[in-house]
């Protein structure tokens, strides 16, 4: 192996970018627990120094400094950029913070990537009507990376919080949160039953609707994005057992601008019980309309 | 330094890499395949797998009666470990059919000085493993972090009479590197009129108006997206419940005129649904460059 950089294998082999574990210092999670080592299948993890030392097969995988949860079925530990490790009896994989997949999410519904190379912009934004879902935005992107993005209200236009910052911009794309109107798709392989619940909380915060029509709920995500919205369709069904459909509806307006778009809706009136105890939205308006569906 | 020029090696458009340790990936005898490449890697990682295959060699532990090609492409700490005289104990027990020289690592953010050290490494053990009389052919590995670097590499393995040389892809083509890596090759190639096969090693699509005729590909994608429940049509990765395909049916000896979702249950019928896939990509670039 070892062709092109090797920061990059490094961070693609270990998940750290970071060879030099030795140095790393104490992390802020959990501690290390008292059951070490912990037996996960064919992973065996073991103190080591300053942090924590996963084997398969007794071969090396990494070294991590914060393991932040671990039992029987799995252990999750801190990676860089909102990312952590799940390592599992079957297997690891690189899966998302619950802020990461929320930032994922309202990118998809309500934000934007921008690219211009001779100008270096890599611009992030996201502006949407609900001010509550452009601070939480920020929030979690401080959390993710570190970075404060700017926010504005200008006059008639909706809050929009926006920063040029090339490795937010190059990790949401390499996520799947691809550049211009509906290029987005749902990161499933990274997201666990948290984060995938987070994802979709968030994505219909910004491009779903959850109504109450005489005490009955219509739950809906839409999107011109035919593809992202048969992933959402699916993850809903195979992470929370949620059927749904895909619709097309044609949006072709007086002055014949043609416009599709799709719409995945929940079926039955059971799966939009479960939709909205087990999944809900961020959204205020939506939250509200639950309260009223669900009898409150 | 000495040239003795090699036998060629009959190679297909495409070889697929399998996974010695899942049976999954061994997908005769239902498909027919003149060659396969498998991972040292995987061996020297697994010490009751090696013990296993070195007693009785790939051949018999495989069951597989083609052309096995060993490759030598690893992570970096089990090549530091690897040495000429360790990688003739293994071939002599795994009996391959060819093998790779030793690979190396050459990392563009490396100072220079550590790409040409490991060049050197790589370039000498292949000179040593050629002057040995292996009965089996030997397989040049191109590697480089700067254009210098390849072209001298490229140079080295041609004087040494390599008749079939590879390079690593899948992370120069992450990179954005893969063109100009290739064209640096190719232009030694073309220069020196040289009679070899290339291989690209670790790419699961052809390129387009590829400058080398005599190319073949190498992957293992077929395999591991069909761990995924990945299903491939048209050119295309899909999950296989996805409504593009979910219902589709394919008359391979995968599929058996199962449906998409269905197949997916079974992920060896599905890895030979989806190698049979990759193989007609190739195929029909093969015959669009012709």
């Amino acid at each position: 192996m070892g062709s092109g950089d090797r920061q990059q294998q490094i961070e693609k082999r270990f998940n750290q970018g970071n060879s030099h574990a030795e140095h790393l210092t104490p992390g802020h999670g959990c501690g290390k627990p008292e059951g070490l080592p912990i037996i996960l299948g064919n992973y065996r993890i073991v103190s080591a120094g300053q942090g924590y030392l996963v084997l398969h097969n007794e071969q090396e995988l990494g070294k991590y400094r914060e393991l932040l949860q671990a039992d029987e079925n799995r252990a999750l530990f801190k990676l860089e950029k909102g990312m952590l490790l799940e390592v599992t009896p079957t297997g690891t994989r690189e899966i998302f913070t619950d802020e990461k997949a929320r930032v994922h999410g309202i990118i998809a519904s309500d934000g934007s990537l921008y690219h211009n190379l001779e100008q270096r912009i890599y611009e992030i934004k996201v502006a949407c009507k609900s001010g509550e879902l452009v601070d939480m935005f920020r929030e979690d992107f401080k959390k993710v990376y570190d970075r404060e993005l700017h926010f504005s209200i200008e006059r008639g236009k909706y809050p929009k919080a926006r920063i040029s910052y090339k490795d937010a911009f190059n990790d949401l794309v390499a996520y799947g949160a691809r550049k211009g109107e509906g290029m987005w798709r749902v990161p499933r392989e990274h997201l666990d039953r948290e984060g995938a619940r987070e994802w979709l909380k968030m994505f219909m915060a910004g491009d779903g609707s959850i109504g109450c029509r005489r005490g009955k709920a219509r739950v809906r995500f839409f999107s011109k994005n035919q593809e992202g919205l048969e992933q959402i369709r699916m993850l809903l069904d195979e992470e929370f057992g949620i059927a749904s459909k895909l619709k097309m509806r044609d949006r072709t307006d007086k002055m014949n601008h043609s416009s599709l778009e799709y719409i995945v809706e929940v079926s039955s009136d059971e799966d939009k019980v479960r939709y909205i105890t087990e999944i809900g939205s961020y959204k205020q308006s939506h939250q509200e309309n639950i309260r009223r569906a669900l009898g409150g | 330094m000495k040239r003795r020029k090699q036998s060629k090696i009959d190679l297909p458009s495409f070889i697929p890499t399998i996974e010695i340790s899942d049976s999954n990936s061994w997908f005769w005898p239902d498909v027919v395949r003149t060659a396969i490449i498998v991972r040292l890697g995987e061996i020297l990682t697994d010490d009751k797998l090696k013990e296993e295959v070195s007693g009785k060699g790939l051949h018999d532990y495989l069951g597989f009666d083609g052309h096995i090609m060993l490759s030598t492409v690893m992570p970096d700490e089990l090549l530091d470990r690897l040495t000429v005289d360790g990688l003739k104990v293994l071939i002599k027990d795994l009996q391959p059919d060819s093998c790779m020289v030793p690979d190396c690592y050459t990392y563009m953010d490396d100072p220079q000085l550590m790409s040409w050290q490991q060049l050197f490494k790589m370039l000498n053990q292949t000179q040593e493993l050629s002057d040995q009389d292996m009965d089996i052919p030997v397989i040049g590995l191109v590697k480089g972090a700067s254009r210098k670097q390849i072209i001298y590499c490229t140079e080295r393995l041609l004087k040494v009479g390599l008749t079939t040389l590879a390079f690593p892809a899948r992370e120069l083509a992450e990179a954005k590197l893969l063109e100009s890596f290739i064209s640096n090759v190719t232009d030694v190639l073309q220069e020196k009129r040289a009679d070899v096969d290339l291989i690209i090693y670790g790419l699961s699509y052809p390129i387009r108006r590829f400058p080398w005729r005599k190319t073949s590909y190498a992957s293992m994608s077929w395999h591991i997206d069909s761990k995924y429940a990945y299903y491939y049509w048209n050119g295309l990765r899909y999950p296989a419940g996805h409504t593009s395909v979910r219902f589709n049916t394919c008359g391979c000896p995968g599929c058996k005129r199962r449906l998409a979702y269905q197949v997916a249950s079974y992920p060896r019928d599905l890895a030979i649904h989806n190698l049979l896939e990759l193989e007609e990509r190739f195929t029909s670039n093969e015959e669009a460059d012709k």
